[in-house]
């Protein structure tokens, strides 16, 4: 009896020892993540910051963090900057809507070929489309050039938007895994119903790939409005330049040897604010929606 | 814009290899932001991820944090980084707050290494936001039977957490190894001359700015058979140690 007792306090001060050292590991952990998140946070942070001081403040050796004249005349200098603004806007806003609907469509179209029309061709297929995603950048680059070259198609957007004919590989790959979680007895019910192939895939199966679907426009729309490598190559005039080279135009302005930077933070926070508004709601629906499962009942 | 082509055999590539004044500066900077980018960013992102993973409470929030440099555009965190690196920029501004001397950030010594930081700070809330979700899927039953057996944190770690994300890190180490390979972007926006000049960069100044189409393609064909042969090595390497859950 005497052992047990024993015994069982013991246990009680090894269990409470065990809460403790938990206690202190999750301190260390979160004092841990909470300085280094600082340091993630610290630049984004900075560029906002940096946004509202006037060029004086922002250029003194004394440094604030938090501008004492919040100079919010920065954000509309970024308009007068260069006259082409609103257009590299409506631009990008162009680019964005030929090339995500083309790719969204054309994705949706293929990946319902592979989820439901399955062969070993289709396999192989399927195969080599993944090894395209696996093809470096620097190959491609120069003959794409050459090629659109021969198109008399550079210092435009078709060589930006004509190949989302294609679709996105890399959503493809979603997009099936998605389809192939609707059961087929539904598409079959349809089609002794009467309906073919299109109402089937627009009327059962995209309805139910909704959300797989939004997070791909999302995030097609988020790559698009920041692209900057692709349409460095292809376009030359700067009134038909992407929001990004036009950024980059801005940042070529000089004045006293030193850049006018708190416009230019201006400028990339009002250019940052739609990539990050898009990035939320985009992980909202992909969160609440994704799921691999029809509705059958029974 | 680009004229006929004139067959010169392998010219191009002898050029390159005969005349290129920086031709193996550029792959050796290649080389090393890659390595440094992508080691850094792997091994940070998954100790961040198991910090992350085992505290209780806000994880999402954490994570989301983590994952905010990932989110701004490309051109705007560059820029915003160009800033912060300048001669008169916000950091030397702190330092000369603090009664320190300026540090030249893009100078070509230290240039390489702030890229690096860039890169590491961007790459690292994607590689937290593809361990979190692995080691979620690390079944718990495992992980308390060797509670059980007496295991400490490490041993659990080794022996079991890490051969089950295997799979998770084996596809991010890929894709930093073929990303890092052709970089291009930070260094063509912050400069830092040949001290950052990378293979990729060259493949483009040649092509874009000289119009010098075969030489640039036989750069890039360089590239891209380093690129196969590096994927090939981790993959023979790499792919025997990968455990799927699945079965092989």
């Amino acid at each position: 009896m005497m052992n047990s007792n024993v015994m069982q306090k013991n246990k009680k001060v090894s269990f409470v020892h065990k809460k403790k050292a938990i206690r202190r590991k999750n301190i260390l952990f979160y004092s841990i993540l909470a300085i280094v998140g600082l340091l993630m946070v610290l630049p984004t942070l900075v560029m906002v910051t940096s946004s509202l001081k006037t060029y004086d403040e922002y250029y003194s050796l004394h440094f604030k963090m938090f501008p004492t004249i919040w100079a919010f005349d920065n954000y509309s200098r970024v308009f007068q900057a260069n006259a082409n603004f609103v257009r590299w806007i409506s631009n990008t806003l162009m680019h964005i809507v030929a090339s995500t609907s083309i790719c969204t469509l054309s994705t949706i179209f293929v990946a319902y070929g592979f989820a439901k029309f399955r062969c070993k061709v289709a396999d192989v297929l399927f195969i080599v489309l993944l090894a395209t995603m696996m093809i470096p950048w620097a190959v491609t680059m120069i003959p794409s050039f050459i090629l659109w070259s021969r198109f008399g198609l550079t210092d435009s957007y078709w060589p930006l938007i004509l190949p989302s004919i294609g679709g996105s590989a890399y959503y493809t790959f979603m997009f099936k895994q998605n389809m192939r979680g609707i059961p087929n007895e539904i598409i079959e019910a349809a089609e002794i119903d009467g309906a073919n192939s299109m109402l089937r895939l627009w009327g059962i199966v995209v309805p139910n790939c909704i959300p797989a679907i939004v997070t791909m426009i999302l995030f097609t729309t988020m790559g698009i409005w920041g692209d900057y490598l692709g349409p460095l190559i292809y376009l030359r005039t700067p009134q038909k330049f992407n929001i990004s080279l036009g950024l980059n135009m801005l940042r070529a302005l000089t004045e006293q040897g030193k850049q006018d930077t708190p416009m230019l933070m201006a400028a990339s926070v009002l250019m940052a604010i739609p990539s990050i508004v898009m990035y939320f709601v985009g992980t909202e629906i992909f969160q609440k929606g994704i799921s691999l499962q029809g509705g059958v009942k029974g | 814009m680009v004229g006929t082509p004139v067959y010169v055999g392998f010219q191009n590539f002898i050029d390159l290899f005969k005349y290129e004044r920086f031709f193996y500066k550029t792959f050796e900077n290649t080389f090393v932001f890659m390595g440094a980018t992508t080691v850094l960013g792997l091994s940070l992102g998954l100790i961040f991820a198991l910090m992350i993973n085992s505290v209780p409470k806000m994880r999402r929030f954490i994570q989301t944090v983590y994952y905010l440099p990932a989110i701004l555009p490309f051109i705007a965190g560059t820029m915003l980084w160009e800033s912060m690196y300048a001669k008169y920029g916000i950091l030397n501004s702190v330092l000369a707050t603090l009664n320190m001397d300026p540090v030249m950030f893009m100078s070509t010594k230290n240039a390489m290494t702030s890229l690096i930081v860039m890169a590491v700070w961007g790459g690292i809330g994607g590689k937290i936001t593809m361990f979190l979700p692995a080691l979620a899927s690390v079944p718990e039953e495992l992980l308390e039977s060797m509670d059980l057996d007496g295991a400490n944190a490490f041993q659990k770690f080794f022996n079991v957490s890490l051969p089950m994300i295997s799979p998770t890190i084996f596809y991010l180490l890929i894709m930093d190894i073929i990303g890092g390979l052709q970089a291009y972007g930070p260094m063509m926006m912050l400069g830092g001359g040949t001290a950052t000049m990378t293979a990729t960069l060259q493949i483009y100044n040649y092509a874009m700015t000289d119009r010098m189409m075969g030489y640039a393609s036989a750069y890039a064909w360089i590239v891209f058979v380093i690129v196969l042969a590096v994927t090939f090595v981790f993959f023979k390497f790499g792919g025997k140690k990968v455990y799927y859950v699945d079965g092989d």
